[in-house]
């Protein structure tokens, strides 16, 4: 306890020399914590970005435009999926394009659109037809809630030929539930009716995956598969094992890519806030490791007397070691007031320099195809907006942290010294 | 009781090796005042050094109470100075930023002793060595030379040591005040049946001795010898320069008698250094009967 107060005390023995060592100190460790919290802010950005594009990987035919076109896929090459590993969830569909009088008696309904500026004339768009496994996935695939508005849900894993209708289809066919129409000759009923997030969604019928390749007479045929990968690190495994598999006869498009490039300025920013961190810490240890250098080389003498009556080098150590501890944590409690003051501003400086980057990041997104672009296009840009460090009671944990792995590195070298330097050094020159 | 037998200390410094002491014995009693004596750099510190494990010998051993020391290991050493050494620096070697009573209390810390009894037996053995009771508080900065050395003694005495070592404790006091550090350390020696060896080079200090040890280039010189009455007229030289009184001309003259009964008659003295002194110093006291004295002896070659 000698010891550690003793340390304490020594401190201010030369108060000219402690006071600039632990502004110097300060300022290090203050910059220290500001790029720790700047670390620890993106990596949270990081980690919801991640969360937010998910884990998926989008199986389409070679050659396919947003499902349709390309050969379709076979269960034969595709395999169990599911027994990948990492692979937590399949969504298997089929695509069809109903044309109305040809494919269905129903009513498109959209008929006579014009697009905005387009010099084409007024077109009928076909009824899309989605056979799938699941729609658990729904929102998250085509961002439709399929909200249920009369009706019930459909069972997926059968042939039965009962179906979901958008409310497009239904108002402009006056279909209620229980109402039939026939799809490629056979007959369906409509089990329910929902409401889609737009005119394109409602224009969508739902089949059990089974019943539209029965009725397409494409039995075992998929024309786009999602696969969920548990986490965005175990993507390339499960994209090669599945490129394995298909060559060349599939387009794999990964939200890895799309993740990539919307943390990229994120990665860039962590990374320079990483090396700052280190940088201020090494510096915030030289510093300390040279004062203590200093006053171990001036009381060299006062460290041989200690030894010479009755100072374990243990003690002398410790009190050696406490004086430098103190000095990092005082220069700490400097360091967090700089923390509190410059956080903010220097992490706006680190994140508009990633955000420069960003813009070109987003538009070179738009090359993973028009659904996963547009997606990663509004990811990319958001990934950087209202980004702030945030200062709390962690930086005091921090500020201490700090300090004590300063003193440890800065005091480490000292401390061999003092455990070296002999008793029959207070002879010295005597 | 300690005993040093055939002690040698060598340095070695690249290719070069310097012995600093060379085969020196020497036996002390429990309660014994013991003075070593000798010209500066003939090994006196370091001897005190490497009785007091501060620094280890190169060969020979050290007994106190029969425990050789030079055996025990650095964690044992630390423990055997803590208990049974005290130390007395020239320079005192206080911490300057604790208080005279702080700095009493250190050993006594480091051997365990609770804080309540530090405080107490600091501030008896400071009363003791007659420092008043107003000046426990002050740190060694504002206290006089003397009443630093004074808590260097005490502190010295904090854990009942059976030895003390001092190493010239009255080298940076005038002769008044070196006369008391002398005095309380022979009271010291006599009372606590304490072991003091003292290095020094004033000649007061080795008078007051209960036993003399002088050193010559590391080696311990008989009293009597020439080696002995040469180192003895060397310092009496000192002496008289450091003081430049009537006294220390009158030691002078003492010694350098001493010096040419212990010469052998078939040796004549060639040391015209020692001539030069010898006028120099009658010269400067203007005492008649020394520059008599130095023409009638014919123990000196002519100087030139």
């Amino acid at each position: 306890m000698g010891a550690v107060i003793r340390g304490a005390r020594n401190v201010l023995r030369n108060r000219i020399r402690a006071f600039s060592v632990v502004v110097i100190v300060g300022l290090s460790i203050g910059l220290a914590l500001v790029m720790m919290l700047s670390v620890e802010a993106v990596q949270l950005r990081i980690d919801s970005v991640k969360q937010a594009i998910g884990s998926r990987i989008t199986i389409v035919p070679a050659g396919s435009v947003m499902g349709v076109g390309g050969v379709p896929l076979s269960d034969d090459q595709l395999g169990d999926v599911e027994g990948i590993p990492h692979v937590i969830g399949v969504v298997k569909r089929l695509r069809a394009q109903l044309q109305p009088g040809v494919d269905t008696n129903l009513r498109s309904s959209i008929e006579n659109y014009s697009r905005p500026g387009s010099e084409m004339g007024p077109i009928t768009m076909p009824i899309f037809g989605t056979g799938t496994n699941t729609l658990a996935h729904e929102k998250a695939i085509d961002g439709n809630e399929l909200k249920i508005i009369a009706g019930k849900m459909i069972e997926l894993s059968g042939e039965s030929h009962e179906v979901l209708v958008g409310k497009g289809i239904a108002d402009k066919n006056n279909l209620r539930v229980g109402a039939t129409f026939t799809v490629y000759g056979s007959e369906v009923t409509v089990a329910g009716i929902f409401a889609g997030k737009n005119m394109w969604a409602d224009n969508i019928v739902y089949f059990p995956l089974p019943a539209l390749q029965q009725m397409k007479s494409e039995a075992g045929l998929i024309s786009m598969m999602y696969v969920d990968v548990d986490s965005v690190d175990n993507i390339p495994s499960v994209q090669q094992a599945l490129v394995d598999r298909l060559g060349m006869s599939a387009d794999l498009t990964t939200t890895e890519d799309i993740f990539n490039q919307a943390v990229g300025p994120l990665i860039e920013v962590k990374r320079i806030a990483t090396q700052n961190l280190i940088v201020s810490l090494v510096v915030g240890a030289v510093i300390i490791f040279l004062t203590m250098l200093m006053i171990v080389r001036e009381r060299r003498r006062e460290i041989g007397v200690l030894k010479a009556i009755g100072a374990s080098s243990a003690t002398v150590v410790t009190q050696f070691m406490v004086e430098a501890f103190v000095l990092a944590v005082l220069g700490s409690m400097v360091g967090a007031l700089i923390g509190v003051v410059a956080t903010a501003p220097v992490f706006n400086q680190l994140v508009l320099a990633g955000k420069a980057n960003a813009g070109d990041n987003a538009a070179g997104s738009l090359d993973l195809g028009f659904k996963a672009g547009w997606a990663a296009y509004t990811i990319v840009r958001g990934a950087t907006n209202d980004l702030h460090a945030k200062v709390g009671y962690g930086m005091a944990l921090y500020g201490v942290l700090a300090a004590l792995l300063v003193a440890v590195l800065g005091g480490a070298a000292p401390a061999w010294l003092i455990a070296r330097i002999r008793p029959a050094e207070v002879m010295r020159n005597e | 009781m300690l005993e040093a037998k055939n002690i040698r200390r060598e340095f070695t410094a690249g290719d070069s090796t310097v012995v600093a002491v060379d085969d020196v014995s020497i036996a002390l009693e429990d309660g014994v005042f013991a003075a070593i004596v000798g010209p500066s750099g003939s090994g006196k510190s370091t001897l005190l050094s490497v009785l007091g494990t501060l620094d280890m010998p190169t060969s020979g051993s050290i007994l106190i109470d029969g425990r050789d020391i030079t055996t025990l290991g650095q964690g044992d050493l630390t423990s055997f100075r803590r208990d049974t050494v005290g130390f007395v620096f020239q320079s005192y070697n206080l911490i300057p930023n604790l208080s005279a009573a702080e700095n009493v209390m250190l050993p006594m810390e480091f051997s365990g002793m609770a804080l309540p009894e530090r405080r107490d037996r600091a501030g008896s053995l400071l009363s003791r060595v007659g420092l008043s009771q107003d000046k426990h508080r002050r740190r060694p900065g504002r206290l006089s030379g003397g009443e630093q050395q004074r808590v260097a003694i005490a502190r010295a005495l904090a854990n009942r040591p059976s030895l003390v070592l001092a190493d010239e404790p009255t080298g940076n006091l005038d002769s008044e005040t070196g006369g008391m550090i002398v005095a309380l350390l022979r009271e010291l020696a006599r009372s606590e049946r304490t072991t003091i060896v003292a290095v020094t080079h004033d000649a007061d200090v080795a008078a007051q001795a209960d036993e003399t040890f002088r050193l010559v280039d590391g080696r311990l010189v008989e009293p009597g010898s020439f080696e002995s009455a040469a180192s003895r007229a060397n310092a009496a030289y000192d002496g008289w320069l450091q003081h430049r009184d009537s006294e220390h001309v009158v030691e002078f003259a003492e010694a350098l008698a001493a010096l040419m009964e212990a010469a052998p008659t078939d040796r004549r003295l060639s040391s015209s250094k020692i001539r030069c002194r010898y006028r120099e110093i009658a010269d400067e006291a203007r005492v008649d009967a020394l520059l008599r004295k130095l023409d009638e002896t014919d123990l000196f070659e002519d100087a030139g």
